[in-house]
């Protein structure tokens, strides 16, 4: 068998290369814009209704459809915002009466958020899960965590642990609080064990996941 | 990345074994093959120990060995069948200690084939010609004579193909001086292919053909051929000629069937069975091995079945017509892959799985109770004899080889004993690896451990693997104060063994005679009142002791000379051999004293004055047929040693002197490299190089070349000890003087198939030592340690790893380490075996039945016989376990100390209950306890396959670590064969899915799963968020779990087709595994790779779902592939040596243990590619594999240097080694140095 190409059609070998340019030119794709799927497909982060296409030219195509649809209407600086950001800063703005009420939904929402770092065409610039073992990883104290840590991952990583980092993505870069860390903590916790909001404040259980036959309500968050 | 590999220790596993004189005296020699290794032992008949003259690795696979002799030769040659597509025919040579490669005829494709010959060999019992045959097919004749000058010759081959038909087994039929006639079990399956019905199927028949040789023709004709009512097995051919009656005995299922040409009618008898055996009772009885036993006047076959039992097997004859088939039970040893009974009354038995026997034959079993089977006794179709199997009667066993074959689980555990809360990730082990020594403070030894679970079945064993030398202790005796030192003397330089044991004390000096016992004798003429400095047999048979005021010269009629030294000083060193006495005196003064050759000790004219105060001092040994050793070397304060000239030409002038970084403690100048000293034919073997040694006060010790000519020193190779002075004695060790090194660890450095090891002794800190020779112990070490005298013997030289072994009951699968106690919880399985409930139950009903059965009258002897059945317990490491079918499983989960080998706990599983997996973790939302989890299948069964389903049984560890406390079981749909502990929950692979569970108060509870893993799954891994997943058939798949979704999505997978048997991780990105064909291979993410996947929500099939290489886009990158030639199931990163760098070591089915390790250097990749390229074409494979070709057997090599072939250059003759270095710019001890300056670095 050989992989030599036989033939002359241009047009095939045209195509080729054009894909080859757009793959190149598909490094400009910020990280955020758009999602890798397991399966080697991409999901426009851009578009509130997530459109999934199948090859880097497709999202390519896609892209240059959006820009000519948001590129007119907004500024460069706004563009790159996802219209759900939006959407949530300006309920923040709206909605400041009721301080806690909102700071649990921004939480809720920010660690609903699906937006991780798209960057199989962009070079990364860290590596956010570096084998840092969770916190929950094993019962390890702390000061063996870094020992492991510190050699593997290269670049130095919030305290916060991947996990956070992994459902905070949109949020600023500040230290968390502990009470907000612990919020998010619990949540996660809380997903990882099959529970599902539901979207109206309640927890419900997941039908593909087991329980304990007495486990009614998920736990609360632990006072402390 | 660039990796060298090494062996650390060969496999021990037996597949074939043939005996012959090989070396062409007239003692039997044993030749084995260890699939890719090629072994000569010879077992001593004087003292039963087995010795293993000569291993050579082939880099190749060895399918079938034999041996044969040209009519009226004295000498065996060897056949090698092998995967090479050739035919190579061996003589080893003794005088050199190799085996040379005779003949070697290329017939087919390389590699195991159905239709390229290698898998059965056979030769004409004369000796004239061999027949090699495929599985299928092809036979090749090849015809063997000599030439006009006696060399051996081979034809061009002879065909004797058949297509469409299958081979069982060939052997060649003894006719005496006639034809050549070989007889094949063979099957036709032409008809059976041709018929869809499947009926020509259902009646195919086994057949028995025979082939003759036409020697007048120079063709093969296909004979005779006969169809067979049972399904052979194997064939034994039975003398003929004027030996026997000729022909073949057929052993099958049950039956044990004679068969000749003419008139000889089938003579067939059944295959006794055990009485009141537990094995189902519809199960077949074979045979599966046999040994043939012949002399001049009679001969007898000894048979093996599978479950042990051997039976002697003799035929009746009449006229040369057979009348009877007769058996009798002989004795039950471990079931053998193969057995040899040698002409001195030995039974070598090479076992299937464990270690290796060797029986003396007490007995032929001729005059005991024991019943005699016979063919002509009446007896149903269907019907059997019975017998009772009993401990050993006619065998002795007198030796033991270790084998470790097979392994099945091993890990190293250096650092575990210093960080036991930190073990469980396996990540630590590299990251923290502190060294290794501080194990050493708690296990009170300073080398890391090999935890290994090896063996099958009841002979299963957990072993603690060390490096060092194993030390049989003969006898310990008290002493009277703490003495500082002791020679051993022969009475007479023909003496074989020491006459004398001389301590010395501080002020006195105590001598002991050896004899029948050891005791104090006042009578031999050394000076009791003083302390010795050295005493030695001077000249034929005079002694002569060295004691600070003087020198006593004992001659053999008891006549006393005495030296004393002058005025104020005395002797604060010296150094004394067979002729020649130096001393030291305080102030640096040398006087040399000389035996001239009447006996008189002679002092030299002149005495030397040296720079600084003298350290210590050697002379070599006098060389044979010489006056004097040349040298002497003198080590000064000053830290230098100087070589001084003892030839009366240039006598006391100092010839060279070398520089040390510390004082010099010890000298010891030996003789060693050289090959035998000398062959059975008197012939002397090439003298080894002499060597300078040099223990320096800092605990490391030097070897240098010493010119035998000029006296110059060269090659100076460093290791490091222990942390005290480094005390040096010469012993003899095979024959060969050896060099015993004593810091606060004792080493051996000694030659061993030209090779030099540098060996611990696995024993306590000596202080002083000397060689002892006894009738009892002819190589042995007699040494001090505090106040006792020891008397040690040193029998495993060349063994890597000194071991400890504790049986276990069933095959071991698994062991995880607890991490805080320490204590390994073991998981053993074993298919067709029952429970001890079972067995128990089965062995109750049995004898109900047997006292049912019984008559009125003979109830009462029925039940004391059922009694004495149920009280009877023959040990199953011998006997075997009852087999109990098909499908039916046995395990147990065992927690072990694995210091003191004891059980703590045991938790017995119910019947067809298959432990598979085990882990040790703890769950994040229980806190500080630790629980165990084993995978359990149930009702397995492997083919066609089947399973009801499985569970995953959750104990609680309690009791620090010693108890199983049961919590619950979950069940699961398949086998649960891989568990690993994951963020605080465990990962469950059960069979395809990829599942985590969290503990809960019933069950374990399912919270994640993932259904697309290809197959099934074998192994977990983790690391940070990344589970790596290997599949059984489809390499690895790398998973990323998302926990704010609680899915685990494939983001990465390998596009080869791994059979994955174990993996270790080596870093983030890096994985090594090994697969089930004997590969190992190092894959690793791409920088690029991206983990931040999502689902598809489409549930279109995507480009990659289509692939045949895997659904996940991502794909791993190949870093290394090497093929072993063993199957590999355990991988780990580790640090072998304290303070040495880490390494990869792997584990093999075959008992096999090596390692990878990676390159440091450009220049050293360099080098030894170059080096292995020479030695691929100047140093080519013995059995005529190509090198490049095995170890690309799979996938093709890359980036791995096999420093097994390179290491084979200290084998090659010596112009070849200077070719092959010039060829690299260098001498050839330059070579050999880097050679072992990278395996010391990382191993031993």
């Amino acid at each position: 068998m050989s992989f030599k190409r036989e033939g002359d059609d241009w047009s095939q070998l045209n195509v080729l290369k054009k894909r080859r340019v757009g793959d190149l030119l598909a490094s400009y794709i910020p990280e955020d814009e758009a999602l890798m799927l397991r399966d080697g497909r991409f999901a426009c982060a851009i578009c509130p209704h997530r459109p999934v296409l199948d090859t880097l030219a497709m999202l390519t195509a896609h892209r240059a459809g959006l820009q000519l649809f948001y590129g007119k209407k907004q500024p460069g600086k706004e563009r790159k915002q996802n219209p759900k950001h939006q959407n949530e800063l300006r309920r923040e703005e709206t909605k400041a009466e009721a301080p806690l009420l909102t700071q649990t939904r921004l939480i809720t929402q920010s660690a609903l958020h699906r937006a991780p770092h798209y960057n199989s065409c962009c070079r990364r610039k860290y590596r956010p899960e570096a084998p840092g073992p969770s916190v929950s990883l094993s019962p390890m104290p702390p000061s063996e965590v870094k020992l492991q840590s510190g050699k593997i991952s290269r670049e130095p990583e919030p305290a916060a642990g991947p996990q956070a980092e992994e459902s905070a993505t949109v949020s600023a870069p500040a230290p968390m609080s502990p009470t907000r860390r612990r919020a998010l903590d619990h949540y996660l916790t809380l997903r990882s064990s099959g529970w599902i909001p539901d979207g109206r404040g309640r927890w419900v259980k997941d039908e593909n996941v087991e329980f304990d036959s007495d486990e009614e309500e998920p736990p609360d968050l632990p006072l402390d | 990345m660039f990796l060298y590999n090494l062996t650390l220790q060969r496999a021990t596993g037996i597949s074939f074994a043939i005996h012959g004189n090989f070396s062409g005296t007239k003692q039997q020699e044993i030749v084995v093959s260890r699939g890719k290794i090629l072994e000569l032992l010879r077992p001593d008949p004087n003292t039963g120990k087995v010795h293993t003259l000569l291993t050579v690795e082939v880099f190749g696979v060895i399918r079938s060995l034999m041996a044969f002799r040209l009519t009226g030769g004295t000498k065996d040659y060897i056949v090698v069948g092998s995967d090479s597509g050739r035919i190579v025919i061996l003589e080893y040579q003794p005088s050199k200690n190799m085996f040379e490669k005779i003949h070697q005829e290329t017939f087919g494709k390389s590699g195991c084939r159905r239709i390229v010959p290698g898998q059965f060999l056979a030769v004409d019992p004369k000796g004239r010609a061999v027949m090699i045959s495929a599985i299928e097919k092809q036979k090749l004749v090849y015809i063997l004579n000599r030439d006009a000058a006696a060399r051996l010759t081979i034809s061009s081959p002879l065909e004797a193909h058949k297509a469409n038909t299958l081979v069982y087994h060939v052997v060649g039929v003894d006719v005496g001086f006639e034809n050549p006639m070989f007889a094949c079990l063979e099957m036709d399956y032409e008809e059976a292919d041709n018929d869809p019905t499947g009926e020509a199927a259902a009646n195919t028949q086994q057949t028995l053909t025979f082939y003759e040789l036409d020697l007048g023709l120079n063709h093969v004709v296909r004979k005779y051929s006969e169809p067979l009512e049972e399904h052979g097995n194997f064939l034994i051919t039975v003398p003929g000629g004027s030996d026997g009656p000729s022909g073949v005995l057929i052993c099958s299922e049950n039956y044990i069937t004679y068969k000749n040409f003419g008139d000889q009618p089938d003579i067939r008898c059944p295959i006794p069975r055990r009485r009141n055996d537990l094995d189902d009772p519809e199960r077949g009885m074979i045979f599966v091995c046999s040994a043939t036993h012949k002399t001049k006047s009679m001969f007898f076959f000894l048979a093996q079945t599978e479950q042990g039992d051997i039976f002697k097997i003799t035929l009746e004859t009449d006229e040369d017509m057979v009348t009877e088939i007769r058996l009798k039970y002989f004795d039950t040893v471990p079931v053998a892959a193969a057995m040899c009974v040698l002409k001195t009354g030995f039974l070598f038995v090479a076992s299937e799985f464990g270690n290796h026997y060797l029986y003396q034959i007490a007995h032929l079993g001729d005059d005991d109770e024991e019943p005699e089977f016979s063919s002509a006794m009446p007896l149903e179709e269907g019907d059997t004899f019975f017998f009772q199997p009993r401990p050993l009667k006619n065998l002795v066993l007198v030796d033991e080889l270790d084998s470790l074959s097979p392994i099945l689980f091993c890990q190293e555990t250096g650092v575990m004993a210093v960080y036991p809360q930190y073990s469980h990730v396996r990540l630590c082990y590299s990251r923290l690896h502190c060294s290794a020594e501080r194990i050493a403070d708690l296990a009170n030894e300073d080398t890391p451990q090999l935890y290994v679970a090896c063996g099958r079945g009841p002979r299963s064993s957990l072993r603690v693997l060390r490096h060092g030398l194993e030390v049989s202790e003969m006898a310990v005796s008290e002493l009277p104060g703490n003495p500082n030192a002791v020679w051993t003397v022969r009475r007479h330089i023909e003496d074989e063994f020491d006459a004398y044991i001389i301590v010395s004390f501080v002020n006195a000096t105590l001598v002991l005679s050896i004899g029948e016992t050891v005791e104090e004798v006042t009578d031999s003429g050394f000076l009791g009142t003083t302390p010795t400095l050295s005493c030695s047999l001077l000249g034929d048979d005079a002694l002569v002791q060295v004691y600070p005021d003087g020198i006593r010269h004992i001659r053999a009629d008891k006549r006393v000379n005495e030296w004393k030294t002058p005025g104020k000083k005395t002797i604060v060193k010296c150094a004394v051999n067979q002729r020649q006495v130096v001393i030291a005196l305080t102030g640096g003064e040398l006087v040399y004293f000389e035996m001239d050759p009447s006996g008189q000790l002679n002092e030299y004219t002149e005495r030397k004055e040296m720079s600084a105060d003298v350290v210590c001092m050697s002379l070599a040994n006098v060389p044979p047929g010489e006056q004097r050793s040349r040298f002497l070397a003198v080590g000064l304060v000053d830290n230098t040693v100087r070589i001084i000239s003892l030839d009366p030409s240039d006598c006391l002038q100092p010839l060279s002197m070398q520089a040390l970084p510390a004082q010099p403690e010890s000298l010891c100048i030996v003789e060693m490299g050289g090959t035998e000293k000398q062959d059975e034919l008197g012939e002397r073997g090439s003298i080894g190089f002499l060597y300078l040694n040099i223990g320096l006060q800092n605990g490391v010790l030097l070897r240098t070349v010493l010119d035998p000519v000029t006296g110059d020193l060269s090659d100076t190779r460093t290791r490091y000890l222990g942390s005290r002075p480094v005390k040096l004695f010469r012993v003899r060790m095979q024959g060969q003087e050896a060099v015993l090194a004593m810091s606060s660890r004792s080493w051996l450095s000694y030659s061993y198939q030209s090779r030099f090891h540098l060996t611990p002794l696995s024993y306590e800190t000596l202080e002083f030592a000397s060689g002892f020779a006894s009738e009892q112990c002819p190589e042995g070490i007699v040494a001090i340690s505090t106040n006792t005298l020891r008397i040690l013997a040193l029998e495993k030289l060349g063994a890597v790893f000194n071991q400890v072994a504790f049986p276990l009951q069933y095959t071991p699968r698994k062991f995880v380490i607890h991490p805080e106690s320490n204590n390994l919880i073991i998981i053993e399985t074993d298919h067709n075996a029952y429970t001890e409930a079972t067995k128990a139950q089965r062995k109750q009903q049995m004898a109900e039945e047997m006292v049912e059965a019984a008559g009125e009258d003979e109830r009462e002897l029925a039940a004391e016989m059922a009694a004495a059945f149920l009280n009877e317990n023959l040990p199953e490491s011998i006997f075997g376990a009852p087999k109990a079918g098909n499908g039916q499983w046995a395990s147990v989960i065992r927690v072990m100390n694995p210091i003191q080998g004891n059980t703590l706990d045991l938790v017995q599983l119910e019947q067809n209950e298959a432990a598979f997996s085990v882990a040790v973790c703890r769950f994040s939302n229980t806190g500080e306890d630790w629980y165990v989890l084993v995978g359990v299948a149930k009702d397995l069964i492997l083919n066609p396959r089947s399973v009801a389903g499985g569970f995953v049984y959750t104990y609680k560890l309690v009791n620090n670590g010693e108890k199983l406390e049961f919590l619950h079981k979950t069940p699961v749909e398949e086998v649960p064969a891989a568990i690993a502990p994951f963020q605080g929950r465990v990962l469950i692979g059960v069979g395809k899915l990829l599942r985590v569970y969290d503990l809960g108060k019933k069950k374990l509870l399912r919270k994640c799963e993932n259904k697309h893993i290809a197959n099934y799954i074998s192994g977990i891994q983790t690391i940070g968020h990344r589970v790596i997943v290997s599949d059984v058939q489809e390499s690895f798949i790398w998973v990323r779990y998302k926990r704010n979704e609680n899915q685990l999505i494939i983001f990465a997978d390998d596009t080869y087709p791994r059979w994955v048997t174990t993996a270790s991780l080596l870093d983030y990105d890096t994985v090594a595994g090994a697969d089930k064909f004997g590969n190992i291979c190092v894959v690793r993410l791409p920088p690029n790779t991206n983990d931040e996947v999502d689902e598809d929500p489409t549930g279109n099939k995507a480009l990659w779902d289509r692939g045949l290489l895997n659904g996940a886009s991502q794909k791993a990158e190949v870093i290394m592939n090497y093929h072993v030639g063993e199957t590999v199931l355990s991988l780990q990163k580790t640090t072998l040596i304290p303070g040495g760098s880490e390494s990869l070591v792997y584990t093999t089915l075959s008992g096999g243990i090596g390692i990878l390790v990676p390159f440091t250097s450009h220049e050293d990749h360099d080098f030894f590619q170059h080096v292995e390229m020479h030695l691929r074409s100047e140093h080519p494979p013995l059995c005529g594999r190509d090198h490049l070709s095995f170890r690309s057997y799979y996938f093709p090599v890359k980036n791995v240097i096999d420093g097994d072939l390179c290491e084979q250059f200290n084998s090659m003759e010596p112009n070849k080694q200077k070719n092959v270095s010039e060829e690299l710019d260098r001498t050839p001890p330059e070579v050999s140095k880097k050679l072992e300056d990278i395996r010391t670095r990382y191993a031993f």
